[in-house]
């Protein structure tokens, strides 16, 4: 009988010690610079046909705002548009990332930063655009942002 | 002469036969232990055999079908959410306390000889028709997975068998509840493969049982 009780407290110890798989649980990285609104100053593509070219006419409404909670409002003059997401950042041995999120779920774009100061943000990431035709053509063409506070 | 012989010996043997082979099905309350950051309860229906040894010792075949679920891609970090129309059949041996105990001086033992510990071996059939691999909150992160697998479980069970006796004493129908806790080995359970721990899922369980038949004697008066 107490061999049996004893069985039992041990079963029912395993068993309440169980949970969910917490190893397994991602956490967020978040860097303080990176916090605040930042403003484009300028997007500079690389063309494989027609070369590079930098667009520097961007309005005060032409920003992105990250918040401490991982939210993001990415803001638009044309279309005058707010879009509202998550980003994420990351810091390791292949540099600085941030991930902002789209519409839907597993829609995203990755940004590699080339350098986040308190007053200058400098980030690509490169834009990929399918030609059909007679022929499906595919081109990859790098973009940066250069953002700052003001 | 005869029916006075017969009659002698079903008297003799009244309280102390039961049915050797049963045949039940159940209904359970399941929660899975894995990757996903929040629990769901879903419901699960159970078919099974029994083979007893005797009244107190029994093998159970077990199939079951149902749903799991859990986790929520609006609100978790990881942004797991699943749903598994598993199947899972399990072969488990189990001993109630009667069989160990002279519950016959002992009021306390008769009303607990009953409760029973049960484990054994079988298998999960995963079909997962829903994995969200994305996170929202956190854009990029990508849990792997298989969204269909099969993996072997070892469950854990404890339960309280209520017999129910016909007007010759035998335990024709039977009442079970139980915890049972399915330890898997594998991690597909929830179709995400991540972190370092094996998934589980636990039921609560009720379910009848009626005996089928192969009739026979135990050795003590099962029902006082």
């Amino acid at each position: 009988m107490k061999k049996l009780l004893l069985i039992i407290i041990a079963l029912v110890s395993v068993i309440a010690g169980c949970k969910i798989d917490e190893a397994g649980i991602p956490t967020q990285t978040s860097n303080s610079l990176l916090v605040g609104t930042w403003f484009i100053k300028s997007t500079t593509s690389v063309d494989p046909v027609y070369g590079a070219s930098t667009v520097t006419s961007y309005t005060a409404l032409d920003y992105y705002k990250f918040n401490s909670d991982f939210t993001i409002n990415e803001s638009s003059s044309q279309p005058d548009t707010v879009i509202n997401s998550h980003y994420s950042y990351t810091n390791d041995v292949s540099g600085q990332k941030i991930v902002i999120g789209g519409a839907y779920s597993g829609s995203f774009t990755t940004y590699t930063v080339n350098k986040l100061t308190t007053d200058s943000l400098i980030m690509a990431t490169t834009i990929v655009i399918t030609s059909y035709g007679t022929t499906t053509t595919t081109s990859y063409i790098p973009l940066t942002y250069k953002f700052a506070h003001q | 002469m005869v029916v006075c012989l017969v009659a002698s010996t079903a008297r003799a043997q009244v309280g102390y036969d039961y049915a050797q082979y049963d045949v039940g099905f159940a209904t359970g309350i399941n929660k899975v232990y894995g990757d996903a950051e929040t629990f769901t309860q879903t419901q699960s229906i159970h078919f099974n055999l029994n083979y007893n040894v005797s009244p107190f010792i029994n093998y159970v075949l077990e199939l079951q079908l149902g749903q799991l679920k859990g986790g929520d891609s609006l609100k978790t970090l990881s942004g797991r959410q699943f749903t598994n129309d598993f199947t899972s059949v399990m072969f488990r041996g189990q001993v109630q306390l009667g069989e160990l105990v002279d519950y016959s001086q002992n009021p306390m033992l008769n009303a607990f000889k009953n409760l029973y510990l049960s484990t054994g071996v079988g298998f999960v059939v995963n079909h997962l028709t829903q994995a969200n691999r994305y996170s929202i909150l956190m854009p990029g992160y990508y849990t792997p997975g298989s969204n269909n697998s099969n993996e072997i479980l070892i469950p854990a069970r404890i339960g309280y068998e209520f017999k129910i006796y016909n007007k010759f004493n035998e335990p024709s129908f039977k009442v079970d509840i139980g915890y049972q806790y399915n330890f898997i080995l594998g991690d597909d359970l929830d179709g995400y493969t991540v972190g370092n721990k094996n998934d589980a899922y636990s039921q609560i369980t009720i379910g009848v049982k009626f005996a089928l038949g192969g009739i026979t004697s135990y050795r003590k008066l099962i029902t006082y």
